[in-house]
């Protein structure tokens, strides 16, 4: 393992990983290249490689379908992304800092049953879910599937940044409330930037899991108020009895750039959060 | 400090504002219709349009439903005790959702009505229950076969078939392997690979043999030698005729993709078809047909959506105004007949948009023909009629096995 | 009441009114739900362990329960190798390496429904590529269908699967790696050790918690399957691929027997809390 490589072996190797790159990223490529041909050409066979003329009516299909419902399919998805990270921010970031700071009898009991959510899954859970969100009059809401994106997804928020909280020096707060500094202040504003990474970490966790979901929006969401892009993909694609392909790949496609954006932009945090978080 | 009361107050606050859906106002009635067939909105708007010309306060709201949603977010809907007033439902589940006092009765209303003899019976029967009528047929669904007849043509037959012989003979004369590279692309007719495809396209061609899979009371009749026959066809449609691709799971649906590129001559679609088609293969000249049949008697599965009032409507009368308004002639013919939706009242087929689309009249004569399944269990039917006939045209069971074990687990999925 | 512990309190307030509300509560109803018949319109009935006596004479239950058994044997090796290859070949920080890492970790972020429908279509046997090229070639006479069988169909899934999330799995083993001190192997080459005696006899050993970690949670994970099989094989062919979450999903939400389903949920949650439990052990046996 110490030994060096020569400069056939590197060549070699980069080969083999970039034609390895290359067919991981086939499946995609193909996807891509199929939501960008005429209806009659999707479904020729043989299959022609490239299409012509190259044409974006797949995506005028999915965007016009049933005055625009994917759009806000897309819409809702957001709306509930962005409450779930904000609420994530609101409610993990003083559980965390209460986690580390403010010890008391109890509160490793509560840090414990925080961690038990991790172990039963929601997916467990969908039929108590389903009629409490019918109770409580959210089934079908935006803020019902937020709750329990939230409630799913906070235990990994609130390990991941009480780690990142305890490794700074608390010597850093100690200074500060002797300066008269409160602790909601010393939090905001001295280590909410020292925690960044970790948040970013958390970020890209909820961002995948609240954009990626299928289940719940399937089963709590039943109508254009709440469902989301990937029940969309599901419900247009497979309209009674015929599967139009061309739609479905654009619909892929789109569902699919923003978490890939999303990724590519945080990824350096993110890799280093979970190698760091996770094993220890 | 600050930020966990906002937190907390935030979420209490989200809690309760959509906690409440809206206060109702006092003096006007609000209705609320669901169906899952968008067009619904269409009548709604004409409804308020004529309440409003007529002084009355009354509002219909819409609301679509996905086609897969139709009956959780019903259920949902009730068990809150927050169901629409009117609901146009598949109408298979009626039997379940009677059973449940879901629907309220109405028998008279439905006995006053002019044109009561125009609607189909037999998707009335679906929402009988104790000799009261609780739903009207409101969107209609009917299997049959289309036949490419283009292809028909070149291969000497000037008419669609009729009867099983005939159906297994031009299927065959047919499929073909075109561009010659040893493999058949161009299939004489498909099976079904769906538990509702077989439902909706499988159960006429059991009915046309004489037989039938529930009987009066419930009661399960599908043990017979007309299903083991019907068994039989399929299975040779594969493997003795091989006139039908071995299946796969997603014949269904590309099933249609198949039609409309050529490489399916006969296959089972349905009037919601017809516009479709007009835009993916406006070339192909296609005839309607139904189920071919052995003993001269054909049918089709009389599908579709039945519309009722739910027990939960807080103003029964207000929401049969509406059902009455929505099954008038202008709404259905300027709103379902312009989109060439099959209207459930056979004295308006004769109007302007149909005469522009002379296929829709085939189903003139097809309509008659329609039967519908009544089971309070029909959900749990899809699963093992889907296993057993997939297992006899896989041939891990045989015919006869296949038949008997299915009408026991039918009989079975049915008790409870 | 201390300072600590009002202030504490406050703080967790947010969290401890969500945990209360969306998973306490429901896990007692849970509970409660399995010994229930449900009606959406009329008064539930208390029918002690009906449902339970009814859920272990459902043959469709144990069906799933082994469905999803096989698939975990099957998708977890698979999972596992491709994870542990790229691991290794790219287990040193240079810029190239770090390029690879993110490439072959992307799939991770695609959903499960839209790399169904990536590989759904590319392996479809009408109109797939795939099996175009298979049919070029000669590999296949006639197009193959990927789905018409249970270990067919089990094992197009799991390609799917192993392309999708092995790059999570490989960041695990990567930050595994790392966490090995490179003392550990400077002294080895000083010994003389060969690269394949190196590997078994430090790399292995001291990655073992790593690798078990990983292991149970992509294990963890294939017990929870129903997206890739809901839009792929929908449990066909003849239920051989209905997960247990299918399973419960169906009974609960297509035959609304709430009660049984809520009977399968209590069983389920068992079985992952008892590999939680064993992935709490891995995790205090590699700090050992």
């Amino acid at each position: 393992m110490t030994k060096k490589t020569g400069i056939f072996g590197k060549i070699a190797f980069h080969a083999m990983m970039v034609l390895l790159a290359c067919l991981f990223f086939a499946p995609l490529v193909w996807t891509l290249i199929t939501s960008l041909k005429i209806s009659s050409e999707v479904i020729a066979y043989p299959p022609e490689f490239w299409p012509s003329p190259v044409t974006l009516v797949q995506y005028g299909k999915i965007l016009g379908y049933q005055d625009g419902v994917f759009l806000k399919f897309l819409f809702n998805t957001a709306i509930m992304v962005a409450m779930t990270l904000g609420l994530m921010v609101l409610v993990a970031y003083p559980a965390a800092y209460a986690f580390v700071f403010f010890p008391f009898k109890g509160s490793k009991f509560i840090f414990i049953l925080v961690l038990a959510i991790m172990m039963v899954p929601f997916q467990s859970l969908v039929i108590p879910l389903y009629q409490l969100l019918i109770k409580l009059r959210l089934f079908d809401t935006k803020p019902g599937l937020t709750f329990i994106y939230i409630t799913y997804s906070i235990p990994f928020c609130i390990f991941m940044l009480r780690n990142a909280l305890a490794s700074i020096p608390p010597a850093i707060r100690e200074s500060a409330l002797i300066d008269g500094a409160k602790d909601s202040r010393i939090l905001t504003s001295m280590y909410f930037p020292l925690t960044l990474p970790a948040l970013s970490t958390c970020i890209v966790f909820v961002f995948l899991a609240v954009w990626n979901d299928f289940l719940l929006s399937m089963l709590f969401a039943s109508s254009a108020k709440a469902r989301n892009i990937q029940v969309a993909l599901n419900y247009l694609s497979v309209t009674k009895f015929t599967q139009d392909w061309g739609v479905i790949n654009a619909g892929v496609v789109i569902s699919m750039i923003p978490v890939i954006i999303m990724f590519v932009f945080l990824q350096k945090h993110y890799v280093a959060g979970m190698t760091s978080g996770s094993v220890k | 400090m600050k930020k966990i009361i906002i937190a907390v107050v935030l979420l209490s606050l989200t809690c309760a504002l959509f906690a409440n859906g809206g206060a109702d106002k006092a003096d006007s009635v609000e209705l609320r219709i669901w169906n899952r067939n968008a067009l619904m909105e269409g009548v709604v708007k004409m409804f308020n349009d004529q309440m409003e010309a007529e002084g009355k306060d009354v509002r219909a709201v819409f609301e679509v439903i996905p086609y897969d949603q139709q009956v959780p977010k019903f259920m949902a809907a009730l068990s809150s005790n927050t169901a629409p007033d009117v609901y146009s439902l598949d109408l298979v589940q009626y039997p379940y959702f009677l059973e449940q006092d879901a629907f309220a009765p109405i028998t008279k209303q439905y006995e006053s009505l002019s044109f009561k003899d125009a609607l189909p019976q037999g998707n009335i029967d679906v929402a009988r229950k104790d000799g009261e009528v609780y739903a009207l047929p409101y969107e209609l669904d009917l299997s049959t076969l289309l036949v490419n007849m283009d292809i028909l043509r070149e291969a000497g037959y000037d008419k669609p078939p009729a009867t099983w012989e005939e159906y297994i003979e031009i299927g065959m004369a047919v499929t073909k392997d075109t561009d010659g590279d040893g493999n058949i692309d161009q299939w004489g007719s498909h099976l079904l690979n769906s538990a509702g495809g077989n439902m909706f396209w499988g159960l006429p061609y059991l009915w046309g043999n004489g037989g039938a899979m529930i009987g009066p009371g419930e009661k399960v009749t599908y043990d017979s030698k007309a299903t083991r026959e019907v068994y039989q066809l399929w299975y040779d449609m594969v493997h003795t005729y091989k006139m039908a691709p071995e299946s796969s799971i997603q014949s269904d649906f590309n099933a249609y993709n198949m039609f409309i590129s050529g490489k399916l001559v006969m296959y089972h679609g349905g009037n919601f078809n017809l516009t479709s088609l007009r835009t993916d293969a406006p070339e192909i000249d296609y005839e309607i047909v139904p189920i071919p049949s052995n003993t001269g008697r054909h049918y089709t599965f009389g599908g579709g959506n039945l519309i009722g009032i739910t027990s939960q409507s807080k103003d029964f009368d207000a929401a049969w105004s509406f059902i009455e308004y929505a099954l008038s002639e202008e709404p259905l013919v300027e709103v379902y007949a312009k989109d060439y939706g099959l209207l459930p009242r056979t004295d308006l087929f004769d109007n302007k948009y149909y005469r522009e689309l002379p296929r829709m009249m085939a189903f003139v004569d097809i309509l008659p023909m329609a039967k519908t399944p009544i089971s309070k269990n029909y959900n749990k039917i899809y699963d093992p009629l889907l296993y057993y006939i997939n297992s006899s045209i896989r041939g891990e069971l045989s015919v006869d096995e296949a038949v008997t074990q299915g009408a026991r687990a039918i009989a079975e999925a049915m008790e409870d | 009441m201390d300072t600590n512990m009002r202030k504490g309190l406050l703080y967790l307030t947010p969290v401890a009114l969500l945990i209360v509300i969306f998973f306490i509560v429901p896990v007692i109803s849970m509970f409660h739900l399995s010994f229930l018949e449900w009606s959406p319109t009329k008064a539930n009935t208390f029918v002690f362990f009906e449902n339970y006596i009814d859920l272990f004479h459902d043959s469709h239950f144990l069906q799933s329960f082994g469905n999803t058994l096989l698939y975990t044997v099957i998708v977890t090796p698979i999972i596992f190798f491709m994870a542990f290859f790229f691991a290794l070949v790219l287990r040193k920080n240079t810029g190239s390496n770090v390029v690879y890492r993110v490439i072959f970790f992307i799939p991770f972020t695609i959903s499960f429904v839209a790399a169904s429908y990536v590989w759904l279509w590319l392996l479809s046997d009408t109109y797939g590529i795939l099996n175009y090229v298979l049919l070029k070639v000669g590999i296949v006479e006639k197009p193959f269908n990927f789905f018409n069988e249970q270990f067919r169909a089990m094992m197009a899934v799991s390609m799917m699967i192993g392309w999708k999330t092995q790059g999570f799995s490989m960041l695990l083993l990567l930050s595994g790696m790392a966490g090995i001190p490179n003392e550990v192997y400077e002294s080895a080459a000083i010994d003389g050790a060969g690269r394949v005696r190196v590997f078994f006899r430090i790399t292995l050993p001291l990655l073992r918690p790593t690798i078990v970690l990983a292991l149970i949670l992509s294990l963890a994970g294939s017990f929870r399957a129903f997206d890739q099989f809901y839009v792929m094989t929908h449990g066909n062919p003849l239920n051989r691929t209905m997960t247990l979450l299918m399973y419960i999903n169906r009974v609960g939400f297509e035959y609304f027997e709430v009660g049984k389903s809520a009977a399968a949920s209590v069983a389920f949650s068992l079985f992952l809390l008892g590999l939680s439990v064993l992935q709490l052990k891995a995790g205090r046996y590699g700090r050992d």
